[in-house]
């Protein structure tokens, strides 16, 4: 095991988070995650009713004794999620770590602290991190322009973003971005941050609840294969490159393009289609560069394994090996 | 203990190599990273007061500042050359001809097929570095046979490829896909940076941004005073014909991406380019209106220091950051 703050905060043995996967993230892989020493969170939104949630964490009660999360994505919606009710199953139920994303969970700090609840809030930028901080987040998990789905507007990786968080706060910080073995477990910590979270690469693992024929994309593209949707729009998203994403890139690149427009490419069952039938060409998938080291689809224990035993021979043979000077 | 791959290769105390960088890395700035015990490399046009389009008057002006690098220095340095296409490929013609006649013992070869000088230059003894951005590059480097690869990643500062794969990406991809030793360059400004890098893959470290914002260089103090201010989000990433660069976001970045969207022609655009350029930015101090290349990392630099003095802050801190890290590590197994 590894001590860090990570683990320290949620009670597990490995520095590792399974973050927010809608339609990924349900109770067969976050159960996984956490009996593999990690810590999964279920995306509440994946079950349209906050009842449907409720089902979902005895699910994953009865899968697992270990710790795990739940995900709140706070969307710009009209017709917002009944975020509240959501909330309220989770305090019934105990959870005791929410990872909240999106827009700014102030709204809702009063209701999850007040039950004892930590939060962790996903940032895409250092002033994201800063607010994070003073409005009573417990940590930060901070995506990179490499991550896969939403990496914000600014474009700044982890290389730059971990440190520079790092410097402007003192929460723990998860990292985000282009992780997926034990290289990045390392990398990551060594730039300053307590633990790392993973999202493509535990898609294309046994657990995921996803279509054989999506791990196997995973599998077989390569880190140059994803693209940016939605940057005219300021909704960046990274994506696997397929058909879709070029009509995508091909409607943006008329100018003044509307989400009304790429409504019938970029609506949330069409990718749900796509990732319960494997029809790869019909939707979007979500997928960041780190497909380049995506060359199997273990268990979530396989790979939490191989990750700790990578970093254990880094941190063995490779710090006098190649850190120390030739002196 | 094993020896570092990119000492050996070059004959060096530490594994950084100061990465060239048009009109700002000169022979002062080159011979204090070198005499700090790192590589200096020299870039185009440092130490030049005018732009310059004749071949050989280029070739004179790079060689005054290898005599001078070499007056000031006993150690290994480098002089980058970048290949190009086309016409401007007598420029680098002539660039590869004074570095053999000045005995010049490390290449740094950019912005081009490595096939073009890499066996001219190995036979003339000089060890060949050779800058890519994916490891597809990388490997047909190697086959070119050259000595080590730099691979910078889309946090870089400066031209490259349109991939845009990160430092976090592309240095295990790269390491994976070579045997040659690798660089890595893009986000690296201190130890932690170093540290991070060292343990995805690279046997090296290729530093430009934080060499730029120190006494010996040649840039303008206007310049460095905007890498001390900058912050997180303080450069864009400018697409230009052929490649990618990274600039530090100003007026001129902001106009040429107006002029790119109001649909300028190629033409236009280069016209801007060239009457906004670094010698403007860089010789002239027009830090707001010109081209400043450089990194995603200013946002890391704090203070204008001597090269030393940046040199000393990483190789004294790394070992504090590994121990840091093995503290946080000690109940590993």
């Amino acid at each position: 095991m590894i001590r860090t703050r990570i683990t320290n905060l949620f009670g597990i043995e490995r520095p590792i988070v399974q973050g927010g996967l809608m339609w990924v993230a349900t109770s067969q892989l976050t159960s996984a995650v956490s009996n593999a020493g990690g810590i999964g969170f279920m995306t509440a939104l994946t079950f349209p009713e906050p009842e449907g949630l409720r089902a979902e964490i005895r699910k994953c009660r009865e899968l697992t004794d270990k710790p795990f999360g739940i995900n709140l994505t706070f969307l710009p919606t009209l017709r917002p999620p009944d975020y509240p009710g959501y909330i309220d199953v989770c305090i019934q139920e105990g959870i005791r770590f929410v990872e909240t994303a999106g827009r700014n969970p102030e709204p809702y700090m009063k209701q999850l602290k007040s039950a004892g609840i930590k939060v962790i809030h996903k940032c895409t930028s250092v002033r994201h991190a800063v607010k994070a901080e003073k409005i009573g987040c417990d940590a930060v998990s901070i995506d990179g322009f490499e991550a896969a789905g939403h990496p914000g507007e600014d474009d700044v990786t982890t290389m730059i973003l971990v440190p520079l968080t790092r410097d402007a706060i003192n929460l723990p910080i998860i990292a985000s971005g282009g992780l997926g073995d034990g290289r990045g477990l390392v990398g990551a910590l060594g730039l300053g941050a307590d633990g790392i979270n993973m999202g493509t690469r535990f898609v294309a693992t046994q657990e995921a609840p996803v279509h054989a024929n999506v791990k196997q994309a995973l599998v077989n593209h390569t880190e140059r294969d994803t693209r940016l949707i939605m940057r005219t729009l300021r909704n960046t998203e990274r994506v696997m490159h397929n058909e879709v994403v070029d009509k995508v890139l091909e409607i943006e690149s008329r100018g003044n393009t509307e989400i009304a427009d790429l409504i019938p490419y970029v609506a949330g069952n069409v990718g749900k289609d796509m990732l319960e039938q494997g029809q790869m060409d019909k939707g979007i998938l979500a997928a960041g560069q780190t497909m380049g080291f995506v060359n199997d689809i273990p268990t979530c224990q396989e790979l939490l394994d191989r990750i700790m035993s990578e970093a254990g021979q880094i941190i063995r043979e490779k710090f006098t090996q190649v850190v120390s000077p030739n002196s | 203990m094993k020896k570092n791959r990119i000492c050996e290769l070059l004959g060096i105390q530490y594994p950084i190599i100061q990465a060239p960088m048009n009109w700002v890395s000169g022979a002062e700035l080159v011979a204090a990273v070198s005499n700090a015990g790192g590589l200096g490399t020299l870039g185009p046009n440092a130490g030049s007061k005018d732009k310059v389009w004749d071949v050989d008057e280029t070739g004179e002006r790079f060689r005054a500042q290898i005599k001078k690098i070499k007056s000031l220095t006993s150690l290994p340095f480098g002089a980058n050359i970048t290949v190009g296409f086309g016409e401007l490929l007598v420029y680098s013609k002539k660039i590869v001809e004074v570095v053999i006649e000045e005995e010049v013992p490390v290449a740094v070869v950019s912005v081009g097929r490595p096939d073009v000088y890499t066996q001219i230059l190995k036979d003339a003894g000089i060890k060949v570095l050779h800058a890519i951005s994916t490891a597809r590059h990388a490997e047909k480097a190697e086959a070119a046979g050259v000595d080590a690869v730099i691979c910078e990643g889309f946090e870089a500062g400066g031209h490259k490829g349109f991939t845009e794969l990160t430092t976090f990406v592309l240095t295990p991809m790269v390491a994976d896909a070579v045997n040659i030793p690798v660089v890595t360059g893009g986000g690296i400004g201190d130890a932690r940076g170093m540290l991070a890098a060292m343990v995805l893959g690279a046997d090296g470290v290729y530093m430009g941004t934080r060499f730029m914002a120190t006494e010996e260089s040649y840039s303008h103090q206007k310049v460095k005073q905007a890498l001390v201010q900058a912050n997180d989000v303080c450069t864009v990433s400018l697409s230009k014909d052929f490649m990618l660069a990274r600039d530090l976001a100003n007026n001129f970045t902001q106009k040429y991406l107006d002029k790119k969207q109001s649909g300028a022609t190629p033409e236009e655009l280069g016209l801007y380019l060239s009457e906004h350029s670094q010698y403007h930015a860089q010789y002239i101090g027009e830090s707001d209106q010109a081209e400043i290349c450089c990194g995603q990392v200013a946002g890391l630099i704090n203070k204008i220091q001597s090269a030393a003095e940046v040199m000393k802050g990483v190789i004294d801190n790394i070992q504090n950051c590994i121990e840091e890290l093995k503290t946080k590590l000690a109940d590993f197994k």
